[in-house]
């Protein structure tokens, strides 16, 4: 006998000595295994081909499949911003239209017609029309805001009812107005902002009051370089006490 | 998103329709036409604004600008001015074609009267003329003249002790037609004594109290004299209480100056009497 033949015979004699016995033993595994064991092959089927297929895409399309997630991406963005950009193009569309008919009405404040000024009602009649148009009349009122007569009061009419209708743009728009470095308004204008500050509840203009009382009250006590930085012509020293009584009487209405 | 556009819409129509309404509402005063008015930077200035007039007054409005440019030449540069003049208190005499107030004045509020004022106008000028035919040849012209005293206005506005500012008075005249309405109304007296009181108190308010004290007494005298004119009694009543506001505001140019630190020890005003601002008879 040969050393293989040899080891053989002890290897079956090593099974046969076995206990429990080498089938006892499988048996006992198959038990263990027990009912899953029949349903986990399905599974491992079902799932296994959706990550066959899935692999088996991928390993196709190779370098393309970076451009083929780009692409979704994208899809899915541009998807999803599609009607906000068609609602800021309408809207950018409705601010030209209104741009050119609120022209014709600034003609209307500016010019004479047949030899004759606009007078007090027409310009304030027209200011009211121009503040229906909303927040895109605002340039449009403080360029007549700026003129300081009649088309300055008029202006003041269009800026109270623009500021019941549409509060948030007139509130952001006005407190400029009391630190124009152009110096393009008079104290006067000044003024009556100061009063639609406080009586339209623009409450982010509080700072903007504040800087400009001390400003002012700086200006009553002879100290009139940062007054005259910022209006057009530095008001005559009896008018300083309304001014402070405007501002302070807007302070109060917007610390309730 | 399209929902918010819609809102958006909805918002625009309602703001025209808010828009319209109250263009409407304040369509109201359409009687009234009151034009912007350029008053002159370097002096104080007294608007001529256009009267009501018929047309047995004058038949169309050349004839109207001509005699308001005649009024105006006659009392800018026709004349010296009874006020006391400075070089920094000159009065210039403006006519403001197209501006035409109500004859009770009801378009002059509050904020309007503060542009005026701060713009250093003195007096608005502004009526009614009429002329009627009497005999062949022979009319009578009749004028209702409003003289707003803006510094007085200005000061009511402001709760602020102060008379009647709107005087009204009413000037008849017989004439050969068609008769001259500039010299009916360009009374030298009555307007001088009007801006006189109106400087003197707008000099007053801004700390100028030696001019002050010199216009206010001007004026009171130059009232004094109107008062004795034969006029209706409600005329006389304004005029009088104008006519003490004036000594009063006197008084006060006088205490202020004489109380405030800075005034000269040889200031004019410290020779004078605060209980008897002005000299007698004035």
């Amino acid at each position: 006998m040969t050393s293989i033949e040899d080891r053989v015979a002890r290897l079956e004699a090593e099974l046969v000595a076995l206990q429990p016995s080498l089938h006892e033993r499988l048996a006992r595994l198959e038990q263990a295994e027990g009912p899953t064991s029949a349903a986990a092959p399905i599974r491992a089927t079902g799932d296994g081909i959706l990550l066959t297929a899935v692999k088996g895409t991928f390993r196709w399309m190779g370098a393309e499949l970076p451009k083929l997630i780009t692409a979704i991406v994208v899809l899915l963005i541009g998807w999803g911003i599609k009607d906000s950009v068609d609602l800021s193009i309408k809207q950018r569309q409705l601010d030209l239209s209104y741009a050119k008919e609120m022209q014709g009405l600034l003609l209307k404040m500016g010019t004479e017609k047949e030899g004759a000024r606009p007078d007090k009602i027409e310009l304030e009649s027209t200011a009211v029309v121009l503040a229906s148009y909303g927040a895109p009349a605002l340039p449009a009122l403080l360029s007549e805001l700026s003129h300081g007569d009649l088309r300055g009061a008029a202006a003041v009419k269009g800026f109270r009812f623009l500021a019941l209708t549409q509060p948030e743009p007139v509130c952001e728009a006005l407190p400029r107005v009391l630190s124009d470095r152009g110096r393009r308004f008079e104290w006067l204008s000044q003024l009556e902002v100061v009063r639609l500050l406080g009586e339209s509840d623009c409450r982010n203009a509080v700072s903007a009051l504040t800087r400009y009382r001390e400003v002012v009250a700086a200006a009553q006590k002879g100290k009139t370089s940062e007054f005259a930085a910022v209006v057009k012509a530095v008001t005559p020293i009896e008018h300083y006490p309304i001014l402070l009584k405007a501002i302070d009487d807007s302070l109060g209405m917007l610390k309730k | 998103m399209i929902s918010t556009l819609m809102r958006n819409q909805l918002r625009e129509v309602a703001n025209i329709a808010i828009g319209i309404c109250c263009m409407m509402g304040v369509a109201g005063y359409a009687n009234a036409t009151i034009v912007e008015c350029k008053a002159p930077e370097d002096s104080y200035t007294v608007f001529l604004s256009e009267p009501m007039f018929p047309s047995t007054a004058f038949t169309d409005r050349g004839q109207l600008a001509e005699f308001l440019e005649r009024l105006q030449f006659a009392l800018d540069q026709g004349r010296d001015g009874q006020w006391v003049r400075s070089p920094a208190t000159n009065v210039r005499f403006v006519v403001c074609s197209g501006r035409s107030p109500k004859l009770d004045g009801q378009e002059f509020e509050p904020a309007m009267v503060m542009r005026l004022y701060t713009k250093r106008v003195l007096l608005e000028i502004w009526g009614r003329l009429s002329a009627q035919q009497i005999a062949e040849g022979q009319g009578k012209l009749s004028a209702q003249i409003n003289y707003l005293l803006l510094p007085m206005q200005y000061a009511s506005d402001l709760k602020e002790d102060a008379p009647q500012a709107l005087q009204r008075l009413q000037y008849e005249a017989a004439t050969q037609l068609p008769g001259d309405f500039v010299q009916l109304i360009a009374r030298p007296l009555d307007v001088d004594a009007f801006v006189a009181a109106a400087l003197g108190f707008k000099l007053l308010r801004e700390g100028q109290h030696e001019l002050a004290y010199g216009n206010l007494c001007r004026a009171s005298a130059l009232l004094g004299q109107m008062s004795r004119r034969k006029m209706a009694p409600g005329t006389l009543e304004n005029l009088a209480a104008l006519h003490a506001f004036v000594r009063s505001s006197a008084s006060r140019a006088i205490t202020q100056a004489t109380s405030n630190p800075g005034y000269s020890n040889t200031g004019l005003l410290r020779l004078q009497d605060s209980k008897r601002p002005c000299a007698e008879g004035q």
